[in-house]
């Protein structure tokens, strides 16, 4: 049980802090129904053919949609980290019994609801420009949605540590969050890019997850047509995510040896 | 729960109080063990690899092989100049830090192989006043640390009561962090600190850039409740020495990563010589060696 109250906890104090700034709450949601006018818009001077058959507007929201929550996964980790060392408050957590390791799962978990509440609104917002969600799999969204954020959390984690150790100019996030956007498939399909390249967004978790993604929510594909993308994302989280945590553990032990887990 | 002890000599070894204490601590149990610790901050290995040209010595020597006893009950101060590798070794106690040598145990366990156990008896109070989360107010705070700390959110809600009340502040307690005064976050430390009724407590500097008055009655409350009812075991670091003498059965003077001395506060004075405590601390850590 006390695992379920540190977990809430972490949850409930993010919370209270995202509530307590009222206006960036507002200023979010205009800042998404601008987004999508202006894909909207974008959308209709481009033609359908280049689109893997999707509407190219349905394509580009869902696009954003999960890069959405991709970046977040990405900067949570590192974030928990960095925003915990200047208030003093990472090295009170860890004289408690919370192991870094909890701290920083934990401290994922307000962002990720917060993220995938803004990847519905993203959809829903979508429909008052004419998306349809009428052929939605929402088992396959469920599970590409969380098989997605657990391949993206392990490069996070990569992230937080090399945040924790080096304290700036972290490759991971410069190296997975620019490559997506151009390799990824977030505004257009791989097929338009040069061979090599898109064989090197093979290489990008976020390319799994937009086709498998688009095709759930999109064209209602059943689980079993959506096998290879659940299974690369499987590997991708069944290889990084322990080998992300067992850095992640290396990297404290450095900051204790070294007397740097508060500096920043 | 011990006798409450007035904040006056009467209680220093010499008299028959500090005498009664003296016997007592020869027969309690010991809560800090210090044996031959070490500390040196380097360059790490991943740092050196990316160098061009790694420095060849090992860096800087902050610990240079300590070794101290703390007994159950008592307060100890740690005094020291900046620099002397006070705070190094109450982050290493807390398990903030790893040792680059020697042992160090709490309460029988060992802050490298047991720092879990480590964590579950003992609380860090550090120098700075902040170490909350800004807009959360005092009692939310000490909620997300009081389920940090394994309690369940009734129980939680039971002890911070009692701490805030401990601490006279459960009038401030819904006010956001950032609002506090530096009296009150001061004492939401020393709250925080009680929170899990630890067996010791680390202490760095609690009364720093407070008024006089506060830090009288933070020194108080250190000694009659803390120490003298609650029986905790306190480590305090501080530049204060009239602090120290208020608080502390005994002290420990550090100086350049090594413990030049350690007794009652008579002991140091007969030791190094000199009028008072000031005089006494500036030979123990100067050019005029103690005997």
């Amino acid at each position: 049980m006390p695992v379920a109250w540190k977990a809430w906890a972490f949850f409930k104090r993010d919370l209270i802090t995202d509530l307590s700034y009222k206006l960036s709450f507002a200023f979010q949601v205009v800042d998404i129904l601008v987004g999508i006018g202006s894909f909207y818009f974008l959308a209709r001077i481009l033609g359908k053919a280049a689109f893997r058959g999707y509407e190219p507007f349905p394509f580009i929201l869902v696009g954003m949609a999960v890069n959405g929550y991709m970046s977040t996964s990405l900067v949570c980790f590192a974030q928990a980290i960095r925003g915990n060392q200047p208030l003093g408050t990472l090295k009170m957590v860890l004289v408690t019994p919370t192991s870094p390791i909890a701290f920083v799962l934990f401290s994922s978990l307000y962002p990720f609801v917060r993220a995938a509440l803004d990847a519905v609104f993203y959809l829903l917002a979508g429909t008052m420009f004419g998306l349809s969600l009428a052929r939605v799999n929402l088992l396959a969204v469920l599970l590409i949605f969380l098989l997605s954020v657990a391949a993206f959390s392990s490069i996070g984690i990569l992230s937080a540590t090399f945040t924790l150790v080096f304290k700036r100019g972290d490759p991971f996030l410069w190296l997975f969050g620019g490559l997506s956007w151009l390799l990824g498939g977030v505004f257009y399909p791989l097929e338009v890019l040069p061979r090599f390249l898109q064989h090197a967004g093979q290489l990008l978790p976020i390319t799994h997850a937009l086709v498998g993604m688009r095709a759930a929510l999109l064209r209602n594909a059943s689980i079993l047509e959506l096998l290879p993308q659940i299974g690369v994302l499987g590997l991708f989280a069944l290889v990084g995510l322990p080998l992300s945590l067992l850095a992640f553990h290396l990297g404290v032990r450095w900051a204790r040896i070294t007397g740097t887990l508060s500096h920043f | 729960m011990r006798d409450l002890f007035p904040l006056s000599h009467s209680r220093r070894p010499g008299s028959d109080a500090g005498k009664r204490r003296e016997f007592q601590r020869s027969m309690s149990k010991v809560a800090i063990a210090i044996q031959k610790l070490t500390k040196t901050f380097s360059v790490g290995k991943i740092l050196q690899t990316l160098q061009k040209n790694p420095p060849k010595k090992g860096g800087t020597e902050v610990l240079k092989g300590i070794s101290l006893e703390v007994f159950q009950g008592e307060a100890l101060g740690l005094l020291g100049p900046n620099g002397a590798g006070k705070t190094t070794l109450l982050e290493i106690l807390s398990t903030l830090l790893l040792p680059s040598g020697g042992e160090a145990t709490i309460c029988g366990y060992d802050v490298v192989r047991e720092a879990g156990q480590v964590r579950k008896v003992v609380s860090y109070c550090p120098s700075a006043s902040e170490n909350f989360y800004p807009r959360l107010t005092g009692m939310r705070n000490m909620e997300f640390f009081a389920l940090l700390n394994n309690l369940s959110p009734r129980e939680a809600r039971r002890k911070i009561q009692t701490v805030l009340d401990l601490v006279e502040l459960e009038g401030g307690s819904d006010v956001p962090f950032q609002l506090y005064s530096e009296g009150m976050k001061h004492r939401l430390a020393l709250a925080r600190a009680l929170l899990t009724d630890p067996e010791l407590l680390l202490l760095d500097e609690p009364t720093r850039s407070l008024d006089p008055v506060l830090q009288g009655e933070i020194r108080k409350f250190l000694r009659e409740r803390v120490v003298a009812k609650l029986g905790k075991t306190v480590l305090l670091v501080t530049h204060s020495l009239l602090e120290a003498e208020q608080v502390c059965d005994r002290l420990a003077i550090l100086h350049r990563g090594q413990m030049v001395r350690i007794g009652t506060p008579d002991e140091i004075k007969k030791a190094c010589g000199g009028e008072d405590l000031t005089e006494a601390f500036e030979r123990a850590v100067g050019a005029t060696s103690c005997q």
